[in-house]
């Protein structure tokens, strides 16, 4: 009788189910129905906002982080940006074109910032866990606040 | 001895399930979802001995694995994720309202809610949360599969224990 009960999926276990998809569903919903554009890229590191750059910009730029001494974030355009060379040093590289920003690459261990998707709405954002680097987009009315916050 | 025997075999069947689950390329451009293949040790584990049998393998798996197939930080990523996770099926067995299939549910949501939060404390930076419901979703889902394959495996397990 037990073992019987034990194993099979009960009905409790369907309607927590559909209960954690609910509640899924609910805050997917909140944070959808929130979204305006966004249009400002905001840069961080270890909690600290270090860059703000428009999303929509007229060429692609390419953007190179590295973390000696502090962190340094340079920017490039597309033509400069074939001839660089990657650094040896710990670095995050970026794009921001056609109002997406892409992580290109990354001298994390787990590369889980480079396998990430393009992002191009706001709220969305690229984390590099293992550097600290959060790069995430926002509307200006908000960072502003945020800046306020600071 | 024969439970030595056991934990060993189940700790290398976790071991190798991390693996494939390192090298399978479940990408789908967004960070954390994973099948949680080797939770089915996990779980099989907590019905066949109990948490401490269970709660011991998948810490011994998560360092070994974590040296052999990753690095420290998905070690912390994977300790946080299992130990939030391994406290819900806990609760949840414990208060047998739930079968299998519920608990492994809770173990999978939790497991990514509790590798969120850690992803906010190491970042400063509450970006991470925007990924909220899809990474619930995708633990219900993933841990009901699990579920459903340790409901079929448990029948087995009882039968060996038996011998």
């Amino acid at each position: 009788m037990d073992i019987n009960r034990k194993h099979s999926v009960s009905k409790a276990d369907v309607i927590f189910l559909f209960a954690v998809f609910a509640v899924a569903a609910a805050i997917f919903l909140i944070l959808r129905l929130n979204v305006g554009q966004g249009d400002v890229v905001t840069v961080s590191y270890d909690g600290t906002q270090v860059l703000q750059l428009p999303l929509i910009q007229e060429d692609a730029r390419y953007y190179l982080v590295q973390y000696q001494d502090g962190i340094n974030i340079k920017d490039y355009s597309e033509k400069e940006w074939r001839d660089l060379q990657l650094p040896d040093a710990d670095f995050n590289a970026f794009s921001c074109s056609d109002g997406e920003i892409r992580m290109l690459g990354s001298s994390c261990p787990d590369k889980i910032c480079v396998h990430h998707a393009a992002i191009s709405h706001k709220w969305e954002s690229i984390i590099c866990l293992p550097h600290k680097l959060v790069i995430e987009i926002e509307a200006v009315e908000e960072s502003d606040l945020d800046g306020v916050a600071y | 001895m024969k439970k030595t025997v056991l934990l060993g075999f189940f700790l290398t069947l976790s071991m190798i399930l991390s693996y494939i689950e390192s090298v399978l390329p479940l990408s789908i451009g967004i960070p954390g979802i994973k099948l949680g293949l080797p939770n089915m040790a996990v779980v099989v584990l907590l019905y066949m001995y109990g948490a401490g049998e269970a709660l011991t393998v998948n810490l011994l798996r998560i360092v070994l694995s974590g040296f052999l197939f990753g690095n420290l930080f998905s070690i912390i990523y994977s300790v946080s994720g299992a130990l939030f996770g391994f406290a819900i099926m806990f609760f949840m067995k414990k208060i047998h309202y739930f079968s299998i299939a519920g608990v492994s549910i809770g173990g999978g949501v939790f497991h990514n809610i509790g590798q969120l939060l850690i992803a906010v404390l190491l970042t400063r930076s509450q970006a991470p949360l925007y990924y909220m419901p899809i990474l619930i979703a995708a633990g219900a889902v993933t841990g009901f599969i699990i579920g459903l394959v340790s409901v079929r495996v448990l029948p087995y397990m009882e039968h060996v224990l038996k011998q």
